[in-house]
C-alpha cells in the first residue's frame, strides 16, 4: 500500500513539472513506439502465413526433385494415391519467351496438372477463373511480362516449340515465390502444355514436383514419416506445409529481427534520455528534497515520490508510444506489402502492444532509478547552507556513467538473447550492436574531452558556445552517441546500396559479360558459336556443370541424420553443380596439393574449394564418392583451391580433372558481352529462333532486380533508422529545455555585458554546429568502417571512399541539430529573460 | 571568559539538554573548532533566543539540535531521547513528530500551494485531519484566502507566514528557527515574530531561535551569546516568557 502522502506529492510533482519532463514521455514514446510496432508487424505476418499456410502450400504436401522422378519416387507417390490421396503434377523451369514481334524475355514457366491447387486459388486481374482461361495451349502471365515485351492478352507467346495463346493476367498464385525475387515473369501452362515446349529434357533445369492431397482416412502424422523414411535415399525430398514459404519465412524472420533491434536501440537511447532527464529534474529538486527531509520524510519516501512520479511519467510515454507504434506499423506494412505472399491486416497485436507498454516501464524504472538513488541522500542540512552547486567530482560522474553504461548493457544483452531464435546468433549481434554503440559513445568522449584539451579559442563567441558544450547537465555524450547512430544507419545502407549498384553497373561495362547463357545442350555449342559469330563475338568458352551428390566420404556412406551441426548437414546434402578442367581459372590458387593429375592416385581427382574444406574438415587424400543420376563416382581430393567468389567467372567448389565426367549428362553454359542493347535484343531472338531451349540472362534485368531490392530494404532500414534519429533529436531537445534556467542566466548576463540579441543567436547557433559536426562525423566514420566490413568480407565487392556522401552525412546532422537546437532556445532568445526568470 | 551561569528553571522539565556537545571539522593540517564542548538544558515552552555574530557557531548549534548535522562528540537528548545515535531515517521520523522547522529563506516547496505546503508535514505524519487543519492553520495565520496561491505569487511576509503554518502542523514540541525576519521588512518582520509568540503561548512550544534581530532577543525569556563557538553569555530576560 502506498502511503497517501507519496501518491499525494507525486500527483502534485507530476502536475508542476509535467511542462519540464514531457521529454521524458517523448524519448519513451520513440522507443515504445518501434518496439510494439515491430513486433505487431511480425505477430501478424506470422498469424497471416499460418492461416494461409495451406493456401500458400497448395497442397498438404508436395513430392519434389530436379530429375525426373525414378521408379521408386514414383511408386511412393502411387501408393498414397491408391491408399485415397489426390495427387496433381507440377513442372517449373526458366525458358526464354518470344512475343510475335520479335521480343524475347526470361520467365518462370511453370506446368500445372489439373486439379493444381488443392488449396487457394490462383487470382487473375479480370476476376476469372483461371481453369476456364487455362488450356493446353493457353498462358496466364505475369503482367510485367506484358510490358516487356509489349504485347496484350489475346496475343500469342512462344515458349520452346510451342504457342500458347495469353488469356489472362495473374494477379496472386498460391504457391508462389515472392515476385521481387523472381528473375523471370511467371507464365503458367498445363503440365501438358509445359511439356509441350519441348524443354523438359532429363539434363535441363527442370523442377518436377507431385502435390499431395491427403485423402480423409489418411493423417500427416503417419503418413509423413512413412514418405520421408521411403524416399531417405532418393533424390526427391517431401516439402510439408511446415516448410511452405520457407525463404519468406526466413527472410522475414531475418528482416524482423534486424528491425526489432532498432526498435531496441531506440528504447534504449530513450532510457539515456531518461536518465538524463531525471538527472536534471532532481538535480533542481535538491532543495526540496532537503525540505521534506526536514518535514520528516525518510528517504524511502523521498525516493518513491520521485519513483512513482517517473513511472507515471514512462507510463504516459508509453501509451503515447503503443498509439505512435500502431501508426509506424502501418508504415511497415505498406512499405512490405511487395515482399509479402500474404495480406497483413490489422493494427497493432496484443503481445506487441504487452511488450511495449512492458518495455517502456521497464526502461523507464530502469534508468529512472540510478539518479534517484543517489539524490535519495540529499543531505536535510542543505537547508542552511545555501552553498553554490558544485558539479559532482570527475570520479563521482564517472561511476554514474560507468552505472548508466552497465545497466544499458545488461538491459540490452537480456532483450537481446531473449528475443533471438539462437544464442549464438544472439551473441554475434550483441557484439556487433554492444560494439558499435561502444564506440560512438567512446568516440563521443573522446570528442569532447579533446575539444576541452583544446586551448581555449580567441573567438568570444566560439568559446562561449563551447563551454556550453560541457555545462553541467549536458548531454552532449548521448546526443551525440543516438544521433551518430542515425547517420551510422541511414550512411550506411545507402554506401552499401550504391557499391552494390555500382558494382552491378558494372556488368554491363565493356570487358564484363552481360549476357549469361545456361542450359545449353551439348551439341549445341556450334550453333551458339555461330549466331555470336554474326555479332563478332568469339572465343566462347563452355563451361560444362555436371549435378551430382555426395554420397559418401571415404567409402562411408553420408548418414545425415547423425550430423548435428545444421550447416553441416546442409553442405553435404546439396545437390552441387560440378565441372572438369586441366587448369587453373584466373582469381584461383592452390592452397594445399596441386592441380595436376597425379599419376599415383588411381580413379577420378578432383580439387575442392577452401570454403567447403573448411566447412566440413575434408581436404587432400580424403576420398569423396558423388552421385550423378544414380552412378557412384568415386574421386580422391587432390588440392584444395581458394576461389575468387566475386569475379564474374562461373565458379565450382569441386572442380574435376579431366578424364572422368566428359560422359556424364551435363549442359554447358556460357557468358558473352555484346555492346550495343538493339544488338543484345537481337542476339538473343536469333538464339531462341534456333535454340529454343538455351536460357539468357541479361545483366540488366539482374541490375533491375538488385535494385528493386536494394531500394525496397533500404527504404524500410532507414524509416526504422528514423527511429533512432528521432530519440537523438528528443534527448537534444529535453538538453536544450532542461538547462534552459541556466541558459537564461547566462544570456541575461551576456545581454547585461552587452552582448546583442544576435550574439546569443549566433552562439547558440555555433554550439548546436559543432554538436551536429561531433554526431556527424562520428556516425560517417562509423558508417565508413561497417560499410567497409559488409562491402568488402560479406559481399565480396570493392568499396570506394564516397567522400560526398559523408559529406552529406554530416551536413544533414549539423542542419538537423541546429534547427532542432535553435527551435528549441527560442525563448532565450525571444521571450524577455526576467518575466522568465520569474516563472522559475 | 566570562560566562553566566544557566537560568534555573525549576518548575519546569527540561526538553533540550546538551551535554558536552562539541563540532570539529578538520581543515587542512589543523582542526578547526566550530563549536566549543557546550551543555545546556532548555525547559519546556521557553522562548531562547541565540545570538552572536557570523561564524559564532549559531547555526551550527541549530543544526545540530536538529539531527541536520552531526556532532563531534557529547549528546543531545530532545524529549526525552538520545538524538546523537539514531540513523538518517530515524532522525527524519524523529524530526517529524518532534521539531518545527522556519527558515530565514522560507524554504517553501515552489510547485506546492500554500495550502499544500501545510499540508505536507501532516500527510507525512498520515493525519486524517489533515485537509481540515491545514485551512484552520493558514486561517490562524490570515492566509484562508490565499489557500490555493503558489509560493511565487505570494509576498515574503506571506510565504513566511505559510511557513510558520507548516512548522507548527503536527504542533510539535519544539520549533527551531534560523533569522525567521533576516528577509522581512521591519512591519512583516514585526507580524512574524508575534505570530510565533501567539502561537508559541497556545500551543505551549519551545522555541530556539537564531537572530540577529534585537528585537526578537528582547521578545525572547532567554538570550544565548555566543562567540567563537562558546557561550559567553545566557541570560534570562523576561521569566514566565511573554511580550
Amino acid at each position: 500500500m502506498i502511503p497517501r502522502f507519496v501518491l499525494n506529492m507525486a500527483w502534485r510533482e507530476t502536475r508542476a513539472s509535467w511542462r519540464r519532463l514531457s521529454f521524458l514521455v517523448f524519448s519513451i514514446a520513440v522507443g515504445v513506439a518501434g518496439v510494439t510496432a515491430v513486433r505487431s508487424f511480425g505477430d501478424q505476418l506470422q498469424a497471416a502465413i499460418n492461416q494461409e499456410a495451406r493456401s500458400l502450400s497448395a497442397a498438404d504436401l508436395s513430392v519434389e526433385s530436379n530429375r525426373p522422378f525414378d521408379a521408386a519416387a514414383r511408386a511412393a507417390v502411387d501408393a498414397l494415391a491408391a491408399d485415397g490421396a489426390l495427387v496433381t503434377p507440377s513442372l517449373s523451369f526458366r525458358a526464354m519467351a518470344s512475343a510475335a514481334q520479335g521480343a524475347v524475355r526470361l520467365v518462370d514457366v511453370r506446368g500445372v496438372g489439373p486439379a493444381y491447387p488443392f488449396y487457394g486459388k490462383v487470382e487473375t486481374v479480370s476476376g476469372a477463373p483461371f481453369r476456364a482461361l487455362l488450356r493446353d495451349d493457353t498462358a496466364l502471365v505475369h503482367p510485367s511480362l506484358l510490358l516487356y515485351l509489349n504485347i496484350e492478352v489475346g496475343d500469342t507467346l512462344r515458349i520452346g516449340q510451342a504457342r500458347f495463346t495469353i488469356t489472362g493476367e495473374i494477379l496472386r498464385e498460391p504457391d508462389a515465390t515472392v515476385a521481387l525475387f523472381q528473375l523471370g515473369p511467371r507464365v503458367l501452362l498445363t503440365e501438358a502444355g509445359a511439356r509441350a515446349t519441348g524443354l523438359v529434357l532429363p539434363t535441363s533445369r527442370v523442377r518436377y514436383g507431385e502435390l499431395i492431397k491427403l485423402g480423409p482416412t489418411q493423417r500427416m502424422e503417419t503418413v509423413l514419416p512413412a514418405l520421408e523414411a521411403r524416399l531417405a535415399d532418393n533424390l526427391a525430398r517431401v516439402r510439408t506445409l511446415d516448410e511452405a514459404q520457407p525463404r519468406v519465412r526466413r527472410f522475414m524472420g531475418q528482416l524482423e529481427d534486424y528491425l526489432s533491434l532498432l526498435g531496441l536501440v531506440a528504447l534504449l537511447l530513450g532510457g539515456i534520455g531518461v536518465a538524463g532527464a531525471i538527472r536534471v529534474f532532481i538535480h533542481q529538486k535538491l532543495d526540496t528534497l532537503a525540505i521534506l527531509k526536514c518535514l520528516g520524510a525518510t528517504s524511502q519516501r523521498v525516493l518513491a515520490i520521485y519513483g512513482l512520479q517517473a513511472l507515471l511519467l514512462g507510463l504516459v510515454g508509453s501509451l503515447l508510444g503503443l498509439g505512435l507504434g500502431a501508426l509506424v506499423q502501418q508504415m511497415l506494412r505498406r512499405l512490405l506489402a511487395d515482399f509479402l505472399p500474404v495480406t497483413v491486416t490489422g493494427w497493432a497485436s496484443p503481445a506487441g502492444l504487452a511488450e511495449g507498454l512492458a518495455l517502456g516501464l521497464l526502461t523507464t524504472a530502469w534508468f529512472a532509478l540510478p539518479p534517484l538513488w543517489r539524490a535519495r541522500r540529499t543531505p536535510p542540512a542543505r537547508v542552511f547552507r545555501r552553498q553554490v552547486e558544485q558539479p559532482p567530482p570527475w570520479r563521482e560522474r564517472w561511476r554514474g556513467l560507468a552505472l548508466t553504461t552497465g545497466l544499458s548493457a545488461a538491459l540490452l544483452a537480456a532483450l537481446v538473447l531473449g528475443q533471438s531464435h539462437s544464442w549464438q546468433m544472439g551473441w554475434i549481434v550483441l557484439a556487433v550492436l554492444g560494439g558499435t554503440l561502444t564506440a560512438l559513445v567512446l568516440g563521443a568522449l573522446g570528442l569532447v574531452a579533446l575539444l576541452q584539451a583544446l586551448p581555449r579559442p580567441a573567438s568570444f563567441i566560439l568559446r562561449q558556445s563551447l563551454s556550453g558544450l560541457y555545462r553541467p547537465g549536458n548531454q552532449t555524450v548521448a546526443v551525440v552517441a543516438a544521433l551518430g547512430l542515425g547517420v551510422l544507419l541511414v550512411l550506411t545502407v545507402f554506401l552499401i546500396r550504391t557499391d552494390l549498384l555500382r558494382q552491378v553497373a558494372g556488368m554491363n561495362q565493356a570487358q564484363q559479360p552481360n549476357l549469361y547463357l545456361i542450359d545449353i545442350q551439348p551439341g549445341q555449342q556450334d550453333a551458339v558459336r555461330e549466331i555470336a559469330a554474326e555479332f563478332d563475338v568469339t572465343g566462347l568458352k563452355f563451361v560444362p556443370l555436371v549435378r551430382a551428390r555426395i554420397r559418401a566420404i571415404n567409402g562411408e556412406r553420408l548418414n545425415l541424420e547423425s550430423i548435428e551441426d545444421d550447416h553441416e548437414r546442409r553442405r553435404l546434402s546439396y545437390e552441387y553443380a560440378l565441372t572438369y578442367r586441366g587448369q587453373l581459372e584466373p582469381g584461383e590458387t592452390v592452397l594445399a596439393g596441386t592441380f595436376e593429375r597425379d599419376p599415383a592416385i588411381a580413379g577420378a581427382q578432383v580439387s575442392v574449394a577452401e570454403w567447403w574444406h573448411d566447412a566440413v574438415g575434408y581436404g587432400v587424400g580424403d576420398r569423396v564418392t558423388f552421385e550423378v543420376q544414380g552412378v557412384a563416382i568415386p574421386a580422391t581430393i587432390t588440392s584444395v583451391r581458394k576461389v575468387d567468389w566475386s569475379g564474374r567467372e562461373a565458379n565450382f567448389s569441386f572442380v574435376f580433372l579431366p578424364g572422368t565426367l566428359e560422359g556424364a549428362p551435363q549442359i554447358f553454359v556460357t557468358a558473352l558481352h555484346i555492346d550495343d542493347t538493339a544488338h543484345r535484343v537481337r542476339f538473343q531472338q536469333l538464339l531462341v529462333g534456333r535454340l529454343p531451349n538455351v536460357s539468357v540472362v541479361d545483366a540488366d534485368q539482374i541490375i533491375v532486380l538488385v535494385q528493386a531490392i536494394m531500394n525496397r530494404i533500404a527504404s524500410v532500414v532507414q524509416f526504422m533508422a528514423l527511429l533512432s534519429v528521432a530519440a537523438g533529436l528528443v534527448i537534444l531537445v529535453s538538453t536544450i529545455s532542461t538547462t534552459k534556467y541556466q541558459r537564461l542566466r547566462e544570456s541575461v548576463l551576456l545581454k547585461t555585458l552587452g552582448a546583442t540579441r544576435s550574439m546569443v543567436g549566433r552562439m547558440l547557433t555555433t554550439e548546436y554546429a559543432v554538436l551536429g559536426v561531433l554526431a556527424g562525423a562520428i556516425g560517417a566514420v562509423a558508417a565508413g568502417v561497417l560499410s567497409w566490413g559488409l562491402v568488402t568480407l560479406v559481399f565480396n565487392g570493392s568499396w570506394d571512399l564516397n567522400l560526398p556522401a559523408y559529406l552529406a552525412g554530416i551536413g544533414i546532422a549539423v542542419a538537423l541539430i541546429a534547427t532542432t537546437g535553435l527551435v528549441s532556445s527560442l525563448d532565450v532568445l525571444l521571450r524577455k529573460p526576467l518575466q522568465v526568470l520569474r516563472e522559475e | 571568559m566570562p560566562s553566566t551561569a544557566p537560568a534555573p528553571a525549576p518548575a519546569r522539565e527540561s526538553i533540550i539538554v546538551l551535554d558536552q556537545l562539541c563540532k570539529r571539522i578538520p581543515l587542512g593540517g589543523e582542526t578547526l573548532e566550530i563549536l566549543q564542548p557546550l551543555s545546556l538544558s532548555i525547559p519546556r515552552g521557553q522562548f531562547v533566543a541565540v545570538m552572536g555574530p557570523s561564524g559564532s557557531g549559531k547555526s551550527t548549534l541549530l543544526g545540530l539540535v536538529a539531527g541536520l548535522d552531526t556532532a563531534s562528540g557529547g549528546s543531545i537528548r530532545i524529549n526525552g531521547q538520545a538524538i546523537t545515535r539514531m540513523n538518517e531515517d530515524e532522525l527524519a521520523r524523529f524530526r517529524g513528530r518532534n521539531i518545527g522547522f522556519v527558515f530565514q529563506s522560507f524554504h517553501l516547496i515552489l510547485n506546492l500551494t500554500a495550502l499544500e505546503n501545510v499540508l505536507v508535514p501532516l500527510e507525512i505524519q498520515g493525519r486524517a485531519d489533515a485537509p481540515a487543519r491545514a485551512r484552520a492553520l493558514l486561517g490562524q495565520v490570515g492566509l484562508a484566502q490565499r489557500a490555493n496561491h503558489y509560493p511565487a505569487q505570494l509576498s515574503g511576509g506571506e510565504q513566511q507566514r505559510v511557513a510558520i503554518a507548516r512548522a507548527f502542523a503536527c504542533e510539535p514540541p519544539v520549533l527551531l528557527a534560523d533569522e525567521p525576519t533576516g528577509n522581512l521588512d521591519t512591519a512583516n518582520g514585526a507580524h512574524v515574530l508575534a505570530l510565533l509568540q501567539r502561537l508559541h503561548q497556545e500551543a505551549g512550544t519551545t522555541l530556539l531561535l537564531v537572530t540577529h534581530d534585537p528585537e526578537i532577543a528582547r521578545a525572547a525569556e532567554r538570550v544565548i551569546q555566543l562567540r567563537d563557538g562558546a557561550v559567553v553569555e545566557d541570560t534570562l530576560r523576561n521569566p514566565g516568557g511573554g511580550a
